[in-house]
């Protein structure tokens, strides 16, 4: 068998070796080099620092205290990992993409962590300490003096007051901006950050990858020299770029002065996969050892392959469908809403359109988030009770509405379960399945729809994000905000009030009262949210589940090589 | 001879900014707004409109074109990706050498293999030889190329892991990419040389040559195959323009990241400098292959070459 393949591999090998002698070489020019990682020296290690100042931590924030260090040892030192989607750059706060976040994540550090083990626990990083003002409104943090940046010079205060500047400047960070009002050096190291209004997950926010720290002098020297900096990196990060080849891969070299430990496996190569067939095959085949992306229905099958393990994530969305509140039939309408609330089964759209993989959700915030409502109960599935609402709703033979979704197929399968469903009851839909950017600009900019399929987003776990921007009347009209035209105010009263609430029991509490109002007005119809599932290999350990998606090689080390 | 071909290269010009205009007009109405698709859904207004302006996207249909086409007339500008604000054509150049690879590793195969699969089946002619080859030629055509491609991947790849399944990082990646866009054309190499060769197999001159005494392979190869040549050159000529701009899908399917899959990302992200750099730069590829197919057709045969031949050198 052997020498067959070796016959095969040769025969078909021979005919290739004219045509790529002829042209050979040529990557050379395809790569891009990243800024010259230098080499720092840090005194105290992460977790030396950690220990120091856990207590601190752990008192400002949510936190328990956690290890939030880089890996043990490892039987190998490499990994490579595999996406269907490319960064289109990798400069913090430019590219929303998960994947482009991820590989920021892995270059940049943000003031403050999330522990590798649990995203919703708030580590030092840059910032080793920090404390709140009694009325929540400023933030003071002290930033460490022996961090370095991957070209050897010192990370300042100036540094992070430049990157807050930056980061507030880009279009990711738009709604999470307007809560820092204003930053300054306050002296010894310290910086001040003033909120525009007492926000608890303010952390959360410092912690995401649109957050990251960025050397000014290198900013500035890209700048004057009109290098790209969305192609090059030097942050303090736990790897450092050695290549770009864009469509190809990424290669990179861990950072072993990095402040939260030396990661255990040294190189990391991140390859694009053509598209979820290929990925997941790569993988099974060993071509890559972790694969971000797997398609449903590829599920079932690297589920059952021992030599690899399936980490599923909640992923950090839940699909909703949206009725027009503005204009149209659904407006001023409860009963036709909630006709189309009755008329749904979740379980059957959870199986006929996502393969099974997820759950349904009754409640607008995706379980693992602070503010999930455990036990809500949404409207039961009743097909009787909603062909009564469609008579008190003035249609008793029935209406004919559009139903606009966007063509990606995890929105456009459920959906047609989904016209199916409210077909029985009769609310006959006319399914458009659009392109995604028609989609967006006709449902969520001009709210030119009656009915959508489409998802909520939260960046950090926290409820926040998510109901403000679904909810609150100032956000209608915003992409993926109040696409559905919710206006009340009493409902944008008690979003203020949860948002600035620094007791996390009150904000519990009113994020259930406005779950509640949710369901009784039938303003989104929640439906399921499904898994981000990772497909590594069984011998990889230290991969958690991080339902936004930001995996990190530097928390990972083989068992075996 | 000189004087056609800069007639043809002179050509180009309007052949070229033909086809910018009727991109730039296909993806100016085509719905969808590259700002919003960059930032992303979360973005603000203000901040998506502060990259609009920044891209210069809000100026008008004739306003934009003018000013692209304007850059590039005047300072050879092709732009900047709005995706990774890299030049034009750093971007192109990046991707076209693993197109160019992939390109050439199918015209030798389909051109190799073609020849001497349709001089088999032109000497054998209604033999077993024959009929499989034709049945072999008839699969190759009919086939499209991602199922192909995907039979190949699970076959040599997933099944008996001699192969990798996807990427560039080394010659084996180019063995079933280049075999796959290899296969329509080797088909149809194969019947066009087995069709020449039969035509010209019947000449007198060859005939004459066997009546002569001169050894087989001697006829076949130094006598019937230098005249059956003409229109198999004329077929790799315009092959090779096609694998240039044709290997989109297979660069999908085998994920390789030549100039297909960069039109492809660009497309999708609306990066119209990026789109029609890529289009402009196959196209005027393309016209020199077959400028330069042209060149070597009145190389090989003196008629076509005394086409060429001026009034001027007639009476000298």
């Amino acid at each position: 068998m052997k020498k067959f393949k070796k016959f095969v591999a040769s025969a078909l090998a021979a005919v290739m070796v004219l045509g790529l002698a002829a042209c050979g070489g040529g990557g050379g020019t395809s790569e891009t080099q990243a800024g010259s990682g230098g080499t720092a020296e840090t005194e105290t290690t992460a977790n030396e620092i950690l220990t120091q100042e856990t207590a601190a931590a752990a008192d400002t924030s949510d936190g328990t205290a956690v290890d939030s260090g880089a890996a043990k040892e490892s039987a190998k030192d490499s990994i490579i990992m595999g996406y269907t989607a490319e960064p289109n750059n990798i400069n913090p706060g430019a590219d929303s993409k998960t994947n482009a976040q991820m590989v920021v994540a892995m270059f940049h550090d943000g003031l403050v962590g999330k522990a590798p083990e649990d995203q919703s626990v708030i580590v030092p990083s840059i910032s080793d300490t920090w404390e709140f003002s009694e009325d929540g409104t400023e933030l003071t943090m002290h930033i460490r003096d022996d961090i370095k940046f991957h070209d050897g010079t010192p990370l300042t205060v100036e540094d992070v007051l430049f990157s807050l500047d930056y980061a507030v400047s880009q279009g990711l960070n738009a709604s999470s901006a307007s809560v820092l009002k204003s930053w300054e050096d306050v002296g010894d190291n310290n910086i001040k950050i003033t909120l525009s209004y007492p926000y608890k997950p303010v952390l959360q926010i410092l912690a995401t990858p649109g957050y990251s720290i960025i050397s000014k002098a290198f900013y500035e020297q890209c700048e004057a020299d009109g290098t790209n900096f969305g192609m090059v990196e030097n942050g303090t990060g736990a790897y450092t770029l050695e290549s770009w080849t864009t469509g190809d891969r990424m290669v990179l070299k861990a950072y072993d002065d990095w402040h939260r430990g030396a990661p255990a496996i040294k190189d990391v190569e991140i390859r694009v996969c053509s598209d979820e067939t290929s990925g997941a095959l790569m993988v099974e085949n060993g071509e890559i050892d972790f694969f971000i992306g797997m398609n449903n229905a590829d599920r079932d099958r690297l589920a059952a392959n021992e030599n690899l393990e399936l980490v599923d994530a909640y992923s950090a969305g839940t699909y909703i469908i949206c009725m027009n509140l503005q204009e149209g039939p659904f407006a001023d309408n409860l009963a036709l809403r909630e006709a189309v609330a009755y008329a749904i089964n979740r379980e059957e759209i959870l199986l006929g359109g996502m393969n099974g993989v997820g759950s349904v959700t009754p409640g607008p915030i995706t379980p693992g988030y602070f503010g999930y409502v455990e036990g809500f109960e949404p409207y039961p599935y009743d097909p009787e009770k909603a062909k009564e609402k469609m008579i008190e709703a003035g249609y008793p033979d029935g209406i004919d509405i559009e139903f606009k979704v966007a063509s990606d197929s995890w929105y456009s399968l459920p959906a047609q379960v989904i016209v199916e469903q409210l077909r029985q009851v009769g609310i006959r839909c006319d399914l458009q399945i659009m392109e995604r950017a028609p989609f967006l600009e006709e449902t969520q900019e001009q709210l030119d729809y009656e009915m959508c399929y489409y998802i909520t987003w939260g960046d950090f776990p926290d409820a926040d994000p998510v109901m403000w921007g679904k909810f609150h009347s100032e956000c209608i009209g915003q992409p993926m905000m109040n696409f559905g035209g919710v206006n009340d105010p009493e409902v944008d009263e008690l979003l203020l009030k949860a948002r600035t609430s620094l007791d996390d029991q009150e904000r519990l509490d009113l994020y259930a009262e406005l779950a509640e109002m949710n369901k009784e007005n039938v303003w989104y119809l929640m439906v399921l949210t499904t898994y981000n599932a990772v497909v590594i290999n069984k011998d990889i350990e230290g991969v958690t589940p991080i339902p936004a998606g930001y995996y990190n090689p530097a928390f990972y080390y083989w068992v075996e090589a | 001879m000189y004087r056609m071909i800069i007639k043809r290269l002179i050509m180009l010009i309007p052949v070229l900014l033909g086809i910018s205009f009727i991109l730039f007009t296909i993806m100016y109405f085509t719905p969808g707004d590259a700002a919003r698709l960059l930032l992303g859904d979360s973005a603000s207004e203000e901040a998506v409109e502060a990259l609009r302006e920044q891209l210069g996207l809000n100026g008008g249909f004739f306003e934009r074109y003018f000013d692209y086409i304007g850059n590039i007339i005047l300072h050879g500008d092709f732009g900047i990706s709005y995706r990774t604000r890299n030049p034009v054509f750093t971007e192109v150049f990046t991707r076209f050498h693993y197109t160019l690879r992939l390109a050439l590793t199918a015209i030798i195969i389909s051109s190799v293999l073609g020849v001497l699969f349709g001089i088999l089946s032109a000497v054998r002619q209604y033999s077993i030889a024959d009929n499989v080859i034709t049945a072999v030629t008839l699969f190759l055509t009919s086939m499209p190329d991602f199922w192909l491609g995907m039979m190949l991947i699970i076959i040599f790849a997933v099944n008996l892991k001699v192969l990798p399944i996807s990427g560039a990082s080394s010659w084996e990646c180019f063995i079933l990419p280049g075999f796959t866009a290899a296969a329509n054309y080797l088909a149809n190499t194969i019947r066009m040389t087995r069709s020449s060769m039969l035509e010209t197999i019947r000449m007198d001159y060859v005939r004459t040559a066997r009546a002569k005494g001169v050894p087989e392979k001697k006829v076949i190869f130094g006598h019937t195959l230098k005249n059956a040549l003409m229109p198999i050159v004329t077929l790799v000529g315009v092959n090779m323009g096609w694998q240039l701009g044709g290997t989109i899908i297979i660069e999908q399917v085998f994920g390789i990241p030549g100039i297909g899959s960069l039109m492809i990302q660009s497309i999708r992200m609306k990066d119209t400098p990026v789109v029609i750099g890529c289009i402009m730069f196959i196209a005027f590829l393309s016209s020199l292959i077959n400028l330069a197919t042209d060149i070597i057709y009145a190389y090989i045969d003196p008629r076509i070459r005394a086409q060429y031949v001026t009034k001027k050198a007639v009476k000298a």
